[in-house]
């Protein structure tokens, strides 16, 4: 908007390195776009330069460009040696001669190889990447050699870091011989908060000029990155908030019509659940159809487990009660609508009478008298407790997930339910969500001046903040 | 070019008009009506690509409000509208209640009883006494909110929540819909916060109190012009002489402005001591009244309509001030959307002339040297630090060791070494990794030696496990695809590309090896497929007794291994259990057997994988068939039957955590499950026992196949029969298929 901002020139960079090693999954992940490029597990899988930028609100700061694999670095070495001629000739003219030639052309032995460098030559810096998985070897540093003679600086990245086999210390050790001693490691699959920071971080030492904009980018990502937790956090509170202020009543006496009822029940908040994770995974810009492989976590964006199951409650450390395992109500409470309303509060049976008159179960006879033998059905604590730890550890691995990750997502657990669900701030606020039956989504009518009111908002608020807390913790 | 144009277009157009109020306040609606539906009310038709076109963040976000779908838009904007209106109702409505208050407060207060004349400081008092206090709270208020702005803030929030659930409940009654509710929100969202709210309520405040003193000066113009009033002072307990200078002080103003004032000599006759003696001239009511007037013009009206004009200029700056708080998660949901990742596009195509690999005919001999001993070698094979053997033994063949291939120079001197030697090499095997990817530089070096070496190919691909501990067991099957795709691209027979594993060199491996360097292999499924049958025998007739221990199902195991006793060598490479010694460690055995029911479990293909039952069954295999080839290698250590039962444990700690991800329901720990367990981990032991030599892909492609079902009704024999049946048909259909390929 201000002159000074439109006048930044975006940093370009090259993204170069032997086929396979994921330059096209580091620019996904750069960029947070899953469906950048091609990404497999074999060769040549980019054949073309490919460019894509990153943006602060609107602004491209940073243009990433995308090569084919360099696959014959021996013999590209050996064709730039006999390019040397008789005198000594500088490397960035050898490579140039090189882009000249007939090998260098489409269709020509090189014609790879040289997309890439001629995109080296026309960028600012390189991302050199790496799969710290490989040994190092000849084929490396010929490429090392050749991107030198490029005269661009090379930041090595090392990806595939938190691979078991992956041997990053004998790749620092043999780049800071190659005399490159600001290699960057980031892993495409599984990144943490901190290693992209670095890698730009990395840039900077690298590129002075472009030192503000960088700055600018980091900044940027820090603070989306709060954004990004602190709007899933919400969309969980709402949720939560949801769920635990649904009600429906059905007569205690039908088991059939019971038994319908709490399905029923059961099916929208599975629905309401299935809608949260959908929301979840496009705010974290990935796509539910990502994910074609089967798994036990979360495949094609479901989640594998039902909610309403033992397993569900098991993975997250809490014992469902035996009683209602074998009466087929996991996850389910049920109030008598008069006497023994767990609530105990005249402001259950306040809300109760309302859940029936929204219902449209009296038509106009005596309230309480038609209350007589019905039961209100909500889902119970341990349901919730399991709701908010499922999106917690589901946010915690999509923060942590790289965009160019092809596996189901796999949600690691390690949030203690018990704990998270129990807390202190937390059973209040889904204990007055829980009397106020109008605060649902999920109601058939809803009432919509009562979901847009501030107190609804200010427990959503209230309920974001604190699992804003869990996930980061 | 036009790229660059257009680049140098977008700073300019950026510059565009500033967003309109109104189109801001449709944004919140657009929010609070998805926040209400728990859906984005994108129209399907509607073009991202020119909402996401230009702009930032915010823009984009107008952009998007206003091409939602058109009829929810209509329903917003007369949400909105209704809203204003409603407001602007109970203003209306506060407004004359003002009025009339004023009206109310100017009768009272000339209001004489008994013909007493009007005590002038009372009715100075009433008129402007209650407005005075509320100017003042309002100053207290306004500088409490402009310093600290949260606790200041807070009651103006508070006030106009007030105002703003009276205004909704003018109309909460007739609409009821949700867009309606949606527009009430963004209005207090837009509205009623900050800045805006504050100058809001202050300009709504001070209009009131306008509305009041007009009120006040209309009934007291029409009173005085209709009515003779007469004022007094009195006084009790203050000094007679405090009276004059307090009324010069208050009619200072009003006679600087041009208002009758009473003189010093009214002021002393006004003095009321008893109606007898109290004489008032017109000349003198007339300056009381005027300067009554003038009080209430000048200390009530004024001020006000000043400050309602101040305030309502400062609510017009706060309003051109406002912006959408874009970082709200309401918002944040969107940025995905509207903010998608500009992707330049291919700057340099595709050649579509593919490169290097071009289709040879196939390596043959054609030197006349004579042949000499088959030469090997490894092309960027890590086996070098596993410690494995390095040329592969080989009965009978003494390998002419050409060692590894890294470097340039490596090249230079394997390439030297095949051209200059003497003899030419019976048959060049070239040992490749699977964790290399078969690129160009690999097929032009194999090229480059096979035409030195004038010599057929072998292309060996090892390391699979190397592969597997990559995490990469999925993608295995399309590595070793890939390497075939080269190998048969550069002209090498496909009957003399062989997977085997250097790490693990079986004698399977040596008699592969030795069937390619004479000649082509051949298949030999057909003999064996009855022993698969003999293995469903003993599984139909065992497996369908009930009420089982540990210790049946690892003789069930043990009974199956034995079946393949002659391939002893094959399933060697399971781990053994040092059960020899007397003191075994227990820790040591459930680690073993934790291993191996891993192993078991990378065989399976994803999709059984999934299924709890068949990863509990496939674990179940591995460990027990682990135990159960121990026992076959040291059986009079097994003879020792007491020690099934710590086996059984240790068997069970190795299967726990393949159990406890995948449970799926309740009963999963039922008797019945039990057996299915065992039914399927003898079945799964058998098929991999069977496709043993195989390569691993094949062996997990071929479980897939005969695996499909996971129905099993195997309570009684027959039923089992009958599922065991067709497993074993369906393992002939994959293994057939399998020799097709």
């Amino acid at each position: 908007m201000t002159p000074t901002r439109s006048a930044v020139v975006p940093l370009k960079v090259a993204v170069v390195g032997h086929t396979n090693t994921g330059k096209t999954s580091l620019l996904r992940t750069l960029t947070r776009d899953v469906g950048f490029g091609e990404v497999s597990d074999r060769p040549a899988t980019t054949r073309h330069v490919e460019g894509t930028a990153i943006q602060v609100d609107g602004q491209s700061l940073i243009e990433l460009y995308d090569t084919p694999g360099l696959e014959d670095s021996i013999g590209l070495l050996d064709l730039l040696d006999s390019l040397r001629g008789d005198r000594r000739t500088e490397g960035v003219e050898q490579i140039e001669r090189f882009l000249q030639s007939p090998e260098a052309s489409a269709g020509g032995r090189f014609s790879q190889e040289a997309k890439a460098l001629r995109q080296v030559l026309a960028s600012d810096v390189a991302l050199y990447v790496i799969d710290a998985r490989d040994r190092v070897l000849g084929k490396h540093r010929d490429e090392l050699e050749i991107l030198g003679r490029c005269a661009r600086p090379v930041v090595p990245v090392l990806n595939f870091v938190a691979n078991a086999t992956a041997q990053t210390a004998l790749w620092r050790e043999h780049l800071s011989r190659a005399n490159m001693h600001a290699v960057a490691e980031f892993d495409t699959v599984v990144i943490d908060e901190q290693s992209e920071r670095r890698l730009l971080e990395k840039m900077q030492t690298l590129l002075d000029h472009h030192r503000a904009t960088l700055d600018q980018l980091i900044q940027d990502r820090t603070r989306q990155r709060e954004q990004l937790v602190r709007a899933s956090a919400d969309l969980i509170a709402d949720l939560l908030i949801d769920v635990a202020a649904h009600v429906v009543i059905a007569p205690a006496q039908d088991a059939a019509e019971m038994a319908r009822t709490m399905e029923q029940l059961k099916q929208r908040v599975r629905e309401r659940e299935q809608q949260c994770v959908n929301s979840l995974l496009s705010l974290h810009r990935f796509r539910p159809e990502d994910y074609a492989d089967a798994s036990v976590q979360i495949s094609e964006g479901r989640w594998g487990v039902d909610l309403f199951s033992p397993a569900a409650m098991k993975q997250f450390g809490i014992r469902a009660g035996s009683a209602a395992v074998a009466g087929g109500m996991i996850g389910l409470t049920v109030d008598a609508m008069v006497g023994g309303a767990s609530l105990g509060a005249g402001f259950a049976i306040g809300s109760a009478i309302g859940a029936l008159l929204s219902a449209g179960h009296t038509h106009g006879k005596k309230v309480i008298d038609q209350m007589r033998g019905y039961s209100q059905l909500r889902c119970d604590p341990t349901t919730l407790q399991v709701l908010l730890a499922r999106q917690v550890s589901l946010v915690r691995a999509l923060l942590r997930r790289g965009h160019a990750s092809v596996d189901p997502i796999r949600t690691s657990g390690g949030v203690d339910a018990d704990k998270a669900g129990s807390a202190r701030e937390l059973k209040p606020l889904l204990e007055e969500a829980s009397i106020r039956p109008q605060w649902s989504r999920l109601e058939s009518v809803p009432d919509f001046a009562a979901l847009a009111g501030t107190a609804r908002r200010g427990v959503q608020d209230r309920l974001a903040a604190f699992i804003t807390k869990s996930i980061l913790e | 070019m036009a790229e660059a144009a257009s680049r140098e277009d977008s700073p300019n157009s950026l510059k565009r008009e500033p967003i309109a109020v109104n189109d801001r306040l449709l944004v919140e609606a657009v929010a609070a009506l998805e926040l209400l539906e728990g859906r984005p009310l994108d129209d399907p038709h509607l073009n991202i690509a020119v909402i996401a076109a230009d702009g930032d963040f915010e823009r984009r976000l107008v952009n998007r409000a206003k091409a939602i779908d058109a009829r929810r838009a209509r329903e917003l904007r007369d949400g909105l509208r209704e809203v204003r209106q409603s407001i602007g109702l109970a203003i209306f409505i506060g407004t004359v209640l003002a009025l009339v208050g004023g009206m109310g407060t100017a009768r009272a207060a000339l209001i004489s009883i008994n013909d007493k004349p009007v005590n002038f400081f009372w009715a100075l008092t009433a008129l402007l006494g209650l407005q005075t206090v509320m100017l003042l709270v309002w100053l207290v208020l306004m500088l409490a909110s402009g310093r600290k702005y949260k606790s200041g803030g807070m009651i103006f929030a508070t006030l106009g929540g007030l105002l703003f659930r009276f205004a909704r409940f003018l109309y909460s009654k007739t609409h009821r819909s949700a867009a309606h509710a949606a527009a009430s929100s963004a209005i207090a969202t837009a509205t009623f916060q900050g800045p805006i709210a504050r100058w809001t309520l202050s300009s709504i405040s001070h209009g009131l109190w306008v509305a009041y003193n007009v009120g006040c000066l209309a009934t007291l113009i029409l009173l005085l012009s209709t009515h003779q009033y007469s004022f007094a002072w009195e006084t009790t307990i203050l000094s007679e002489g405090a009276f004059e200078p307090m009324t010069r002080a208050i009619s200072a103003l009003p006679k600087a402005l041009g208002f009758d004032v009473p003189t010093p000599q009214q002021i002393e006759e006004s003095r009321w001591t008893s109606s007898a003696q109290f004489g008032q001239s017109n000349a003198t009511r007339q300056a009381w009244s005027s300067l009554l007037v003038g009080a209430l013009v000048v200390y009530g009206f004024a001020p006000r309509l000043l400050l309602l004009a101040f305030g309502l200029g400062q609510r017009r700056f706060a309003i051109s001030r406002y912006r959408i708080d874009v970082n709200r998660p309401e918002f944040a949901r969107l940025q995905p959307i509207i903010m998608p990742v500009e992707r330049i596009g291919v700057v340099d195509r595709d050649d579509e002339a593919r490169s290097g690999v071009v289709p040879h005919a196939p390596i043959v001999s054609h030197t006349a040297r004579p042949i000499g001993p088959p030469a090997i070698v490894g092309v960027e094979l890590s086996i070098r630090q596993s410690g494995s053997t390095w040329p592969p033994p080989l009965h009978a063949v003494r390998w002419n060791d050409l060692g590894f291939v890294e470097t340039r120079d490596d090249q230079r001197r394997v390439i030297a070494q095949l051209a200059d030697s003497a003899q030419q090499p019976h048959m060049l095997v070239i040992a490749c990794g699977l964790t290399t990817t078969p690129d160009r530089g690999i097929a032009s070096l194999i090229e480059k030696m096979a035409h030195a070496a004038g010599a057929t190919v072998c292309l060996m691909l090892t390391g699979g496990q190397a592969m597997r501990d990559r995490g990469d067991s999925q993608k295995l099957f399309q590595r070793v695809e890939d390497w075939r795709a080269l190998g048969i691209a550069i002209g090498v027979d496909p009957a003399r590309i062989i997977e085997l594993d250097l790490d693990h060199f079986t004698q399977a491996s040596a008699a592969k090896i030795a069937s390619i360097i004479d000649s082509p292999p051949q298949s030999d499924g057909e003999v064996k497929a009855r022993r698969l049958e003999q293995a469903f025998e003993i599984i139909a007739k065992d497996g369908s007794t009930k009420s089982r221990s540990a210790a049946d199902d690892a003789e069930l195991h043990r009974k199956i291994m034995t079946m393949y006793r002659d391939q002893a060598p094959l399933w060697q490479r399971l781990p053994e259990l040092s059960l020899s010694s007397v003191n075994v460690s227990m820790h040591d055995v459930a680690a073993t057997l934790k291993t191996n029911a891993g192993r078991m479990v990378d065989l399976l293909p994803a999709r059984l994988r999934i299924n709890p039952k068949w990863l509990a069954a496939g674990a179940a295999a591995g460990a027990l068939g682990c135990v159960a080839a121990s026992a076959l290698i040291a059986p009079v250590a097994i003879a020792a039957l007491p020690m099934w039962s710590a086996i059984g444990a240790g068997v069970t700690a190795a299967i726990a955590p393949f159990r406890n991800t995948a449970i799926d329901s309740p009963s999963s720990t039922d008797a019945n499950d039990q057996h299915g367990e065992t039914i399927r981990a003898a079945t799964l032991l058998a098929i991999v026992l069977e496709l043993q030599g195989k390569p691993e892909a094949v062996i997990t492609r071929v479980i897939d196949q005969s695996l499909v079902d996971d129905q099993m009704p195997a309570t009684d024999e027959a039923s089992l029969r009958q599922w065991l049946d067709q497993v074993r048909h369906r393992f002939d259909m994959a293994l057939a298929r399998e020799s097709v390929r």
